[in-house]
């Protein structure tokens, strides 16, 4: 899950990126107006978290731009005005949410796997298949002997599979939810997950194929 | 109509009344003045008229007996009472016509006959004509006829006090209704002053209502003409107060949208350390907590400084000398410069007295602090003082980015953020530096350097104090 987060304000926005790295997301910061548009067109982000007074082009205009080019991508307006007109103008600009400073850490984040979840059309943050469950929201792990612990990096993997279970995830798009911009990517990082998951979870759940990636099937 | 207890001595109400009232009572007194005087002239024509009518009557009555009495010779001996001229019964009657009437008539200087009223006798006038005569009682008005065929001198008069009594009887009979009218006029005049005037109170319980929340202009249908200058100067105060509201709100607006930011990190981060394990991060990351804190203090601070600076009309009489504060500035900021890598140059020598000291340092502090925040590492920040024509410059030059032409309007609004604004820059320190030099009636002026490298140059000017003007 790699999100984008758009705040001029550097206190402000290292501590988001901290806390959202800690709640398992990729995070990119862009501080200006322009870079967070140039940004969402340069990464399929599965959020954005966007601030309303950004230097060189507002929040707003940035919003309406992204907008423009027909990308859904769910953005959570992230802003001190909080005049009921103001918000008006935020959501009918395109935004999905709106929450104003200073807000609470737990809600934001239940606010962004809310936005995630109607994104990818779930009910729940409760995902299973195959006798393993995952709970996005608690960053969990279990099968039928029980919680399973697994490392940060093997957790991401085995979320984006099963969001998108049935389908193959191409190695390129498990390392794009895994590093952000500044990470350098470890060439076999992606293996040493899906074998870690296959030890701890069965040799059965995680299916290769060469040249499409990886799936977790859909139950019969 | 109204109610009200009747006005003060002092009130519109009171002085409108006894003007208008005072112009009445003239009016009437001039009008009972023009219509006596008028009597008196038609009275005394008419009263004249019957008595050239009565000389001319009599004369023709007696003109026969006249020359009778003539031709009998014994003129001089003829008693006027005893006459025979006219009858017992006719000499009565005239008589008992008036005691206030009299004839006299003459033949070649002597008297002929006479009433037995009258003035003391006499000579007649040559002429006709009328004359006054003053009896021992009363004055007589006298027509004399003179009919020089027959030289016969017919007199008759009349006492004057009888026209008087006519005229005033005329006088009084016009004065009653008057002084009737002056109470009557003046209970209308005050109704109808007071039924003026309502429109005007009602105006004023029309502005007594308003409040703060509503503002919005008085409309001018509703009023007569003459209060549409007061509506208007009215309505004028009201957009004066609204536009000032507005801004205390924007100010408010705009310092709570400030205000959160900060406190949204402060927030985040003290969440952040009571889910954080590790110590050393735990350490780390509330060393940053703290550096919020203070951020939001300085902040608040610079709004603060800045709300006071708005709300101010004028600034402390006292003098101060932009030389000391810019130079106490400059010792305040050289740690700060040093650790951005930045240098400081000052020049100005002299005494710079100018006006309040608190906002000249105000102005140094901020346009030196804003130069040091925007200079990249190893450049100058140059501090330069002058004067000239009785005003105090002070030039603040950096090395920085600079602000493009059409920015540099904008940057004076608060809490404008420029695309370089640096981290700790909240925006509000050129503004400050404009409100205090608005407040010292000086001048703000953001341009380029003269040398054309890049950065900015911040040039303030100050009027020279002028002792007992401080203003």
């Amino acid at each position: 899950m790699r999100l984008l987060i758009a705040e001029d304000d550097p206190m402000l926005a290292q501590g988001l990126r901290r806390a959202l790295q800690r709640a398992g997301y990729t995070v990119d910061v862009v501080g200006a107006g322009e870079d967070a548009i140039a940004a969402a067109r340069a990464n399929p982000y599965a959020l954005i978290l966007l601030d309303l007074g950004l230097p060189t082009v507002s929040g707003l205009q940035a919003l309406k731009t992204i907008r423009g080019r027909r990308d859904a991508t769910p953005v959570i307006i992230v802003t001190a005005r909080d005049r009921p007109e103001q918000k008006v103008e935020g959501l009918d600009a395109g935004a999905d949410d709106y929450v104003v400073k200073p807000f609470d850490l737990d809600e934001l984040l239940a606010r962004i796997r809310a936005q995630i979840r109607r994104r990818e059309q779930r009910t729940s943050d409760a995902l299973a298949a195959h006798g393993v469950s995952v709970d996005l929201a608690a960053r969990t792990v279990a099968n039928a002997g029980g919680p399973v612990a697994v490392t940060a990096k093997e957790f991401k993997v085995l979320a984006a599979l099963m969001r998108r279970m049935g389908q193959f995830v191409s190695k390129e798009e498990l390392e794009g939810a895994l590093y952000d911009d500044t990470a350098d990517v470890e060439s076999n990082t992606i293996e040493v997950a899906v074998y870690g998951l296959r030890r701890k979870l069965g040799p059965g759940l995680i299916v290769t194929a060469r040249g499409l990636g990886y799936t977790i099937p859909k139950e019969a | 109509m109204t109610r009200r207890p009747l006005a003060r001595s002092t009130s519109l109400l009171a002085a409108l009344f006894g003007r208008i009232g005072l112009l009445f009572l003239l009016i009437v007194l001039a009008v009972g003045s023009i219509a006596f005087f008028t009597a008196q002239k038609r009275i005394n024509e008419i009263y004249d008229g019957q008595l050239i009518i009565g000389a001319n009557v009599l004369r023709a009555l007696v003109d026969e007996e006249v020359s009778e009495a003539a031709e009998a010779k014994n003129l001089s001996e003829l008693s006027v009472e005893d006459s025979a001229i006219l009858s017992p019964d006719e000499r009565q009657a005239f008589d008992a016509y008036a005691d206030w009437r009299m004839f006299r008539i003459w033949r070649d200087g002597r008297l002929v006959m006479r009433s037995d009223t009258g003035p003391p006798l006499v000579a007649p006038p040559v002429q006709s004509g009328f004359s006054e005569i003053a009896g021992p009682k009363h004055r007589w008005r006298v027509y004399s006829l003179r009919v020089a065929r027959q030289n016969v001198v017919v007199q008759v008069g009349e006492r004057s006090g009888i026209r008087l009594v006519l005229v005033q009887g005329i006088a009084l009979g016009l004065a009653l209704p008057l002084l009737l009218l002056i109470p009557t006029a003046g209970v209308l005049i005050w109704l109808s002053l007071s039924d003026g005037l309502q429109a005007l109170r009602t105006l004023i319980a029309e502005i007594g209502r308003r409040t703060l929340r509503d503002l919005s202009p008085l409309p001018l249908e509703p009023w007569p003409r003459d209060l549409h200058p007061l509506v208007r100067s009215i309505n004028r105060l009201f957009e004066r107060i609204d536009r000032s509201l507005q801004h205390e709100r924007r100010f408010l607006d705009d310092a709570a949208h400030q205000l959160r930011t900060p406190l949204a990190a402060v927030k985040l981060q003290t969440q952040l350390i009571a889910g954080e394990a590790d110590p050393a991060e735990r350490q780390a990351m509330t060393a940053q907590l703290v550096e919020s804190v203070d951020r939001a203090s300085a902040l608040t601070d610079r709004l603060l400084t800045l709300a006071r600076l708005e709300a101010s009309r004028a600034p402390s009489g006292k003098a101060g000398d932009l030389r000391e504060e810019t130079v106490a500035a400059l010792a305040d900021l050289a740690p700060v410069a040093a650790r951005r890598k930045v240098e400081l140059s000052f020049e100005g020598r002299g005494a710079f007295t100018s006006g309040d000291p608190d906002l000249l340092r105000l102005i140094a502090t901020n346009l030196v602090e804003n130069a040091i925040n925007h200079a990249p590492e190893r450049s100058e920040v140059a501090v330069r003082l002058s004067s000239a024509a009785g005003r105090h410059r002070l030039v603040v030059t950096d090395a920085g980015p600079g602000i493009p032409p059409g920015e540099r309007d904008k940057v004076l609004e608060r809490f404008h953020r420029g695309p370089a604004a640096s981290p700790s820059g909240a925006g509000l320190g050129l503004s400050i530096v404009g409100e205090a030099v608005r407040l010292l009636n000086g001048r703000l002026q953001l341009g380029e350097r003269e040398d054309g490298a890049p950065g900015l140059r911040v040039e303030v000017e100050v009027p020279e104090a002028l002792r007992g003007d401080q203003r």
